[in-house]
């Protein structure tokens, strides 16, 4: 779910992104409920949908960028892509046959669990994945990403500490090991990631640890 | 306007890692983050309620919900948690409920497998700012 101004976007397992008008929802008279402060809205009018857009694959998470105008995704086939919800031109400038503008796909199409724009630069995507990776995306050149940051596990090869050998993507890097991983046969499933700020990435899964990444980069230093 | 069109692509890597730190304490697996910023003037904006306490040094304070259903609240700027569980956000389930769950599709009561515990809590799965 995210939002920006009045409008408020949702993704589902039934594969669609819904776009809602929120004046309208929050317009409901009686047939909603309140507890504790919260509107619980038990009938949506049909006109509080402004747009439906069936993304193919389910989706695990949502985000919109910075201008509000575009959305990214993440889904259980190793993607996380980019939508424009603006008529016809998420369609034509299609990357693929699902109509999403930007595809984004993760070497051994991991379970992509989460996703967030960052918050001024419109082309910087973050995306967390069940390969215990945390990964930055470039939009405009997204067959790889810009970087991918591991959480560290006790059977991963001799690479925690510092910077890892690379991948498939332009830079890596992986944290020291967690104190108890010593259990763990395969890396910790990243579940959500989120910007902490301008220039700082966190990431956090089933290795119960929050995980900041400090970023530099031309884009991040004008911010 | 797409992030496709009209703009020149990226050339090699403009982002690089310079530092990272691991902070470890939550209890559960970490479902999902939000996050909030201190501004110097005392303000707050994101999900940053409970961020008033360290407002005025330009703070970044990350909300982690966890699958146990607790939340904490961690200071990144400063790689450290200033008001760890806080709260856990979602109430434990009573034994009514366990039972509930517990009925097998025929209706009858299933053989209690031991896999959930009394007083488990349910997982957060999302959290977002509200402005």
């Amino acid at each position: 779910m995210s939002g920006a101004g009045s409008i408020l976007a949702t993704s589902s397992w039934d594969r669609s992104i819904c776009l809602w008008d929120t004046e309208r929802l929050l317009a409901v008279p009686s047939s909603a409920t309140s507890t504790g402060g919260y509107a619980s809205i038990t009938a949506v009018p049909s006109d509080a949908v402004r747009d439906r857009i069936s993304v193919g694959k389910v989706p695990t998470g949502l985000s919109t960028a910075p201008s509000g105008q575009l959305l990214a995704t993440s889904h259980t086939d190793g993607t996380a892509r980019v939508w424009d919800p603006r008529g016809q031109s998420a369609a034509s400038k299609a990357s693929d046959k699902s109509g999403a503008a930007v595809v984004m796909r993760h070497r051994g199409l991991p379970w992509v669990s989460a996703v967030a724009w960052h918050p001024t630069d419109r082309h910087l995507v973050l995306s967390a994945s069940h390969d215990g990776a945390c990964r930055v995306w470039d939009v405009r050149a997204a067959k790889a990403p810009l970087y991918a940051m591991k959480h560290s596990w006790s059977n991963e090869p001799s690479e925690a500490g510092g910077a890892g050998a690379p991948s498939e993507d332009a830079g890596s890097a992986s944290t020291p090991m967690a104190t108890g991983d010593s259990a763990m046969k395969s890396p910790p499933k990243l579940l959500a990631c989120a910007w902490g700020n301008t220039r700082t990435a966190v990431s956090g899964g089933e290795d119960r640890r929050l995980v900041t990444w400090g970023m530099r980069g031309r884009s991040l230093e004008t911010d | 306007m797409s992030p496709t069109a009209g703009e020149a692509p990226a050339t090699g890597p403009s982002v690089s890692v310079v530092h990272a730190a691991s902070l470890e304490g939550c209890q559960a697996s970490i479902g999902c983050l939000a996050t909030a910023e201190t501004a110097s003037d005392g303000s707050s904006s994101g999900s940053g309620a409970s961020a008033q306490g360290r407002a005025g040094d330009g703070s970044s304070v990350v909300v982690a919900g966890e699958w146990e259903g607790g939340l904490s609240i961690w200071d990144v700027k400063h790689a450290s948690t200033f008001a760890r569980d806080v709260e856990s956000v979602v109430a434990a389930e009573d034994d009514e409920d366990e039972d509930e769950d517990e009925m097998d599709a025929s209706g009858e009561t299933a053989t209690n497998t031991g896999t959930r515990s009394k007083g488990r809590r349910a997982a957060l799965l999302s959290a977002a700012p509200i402005l």
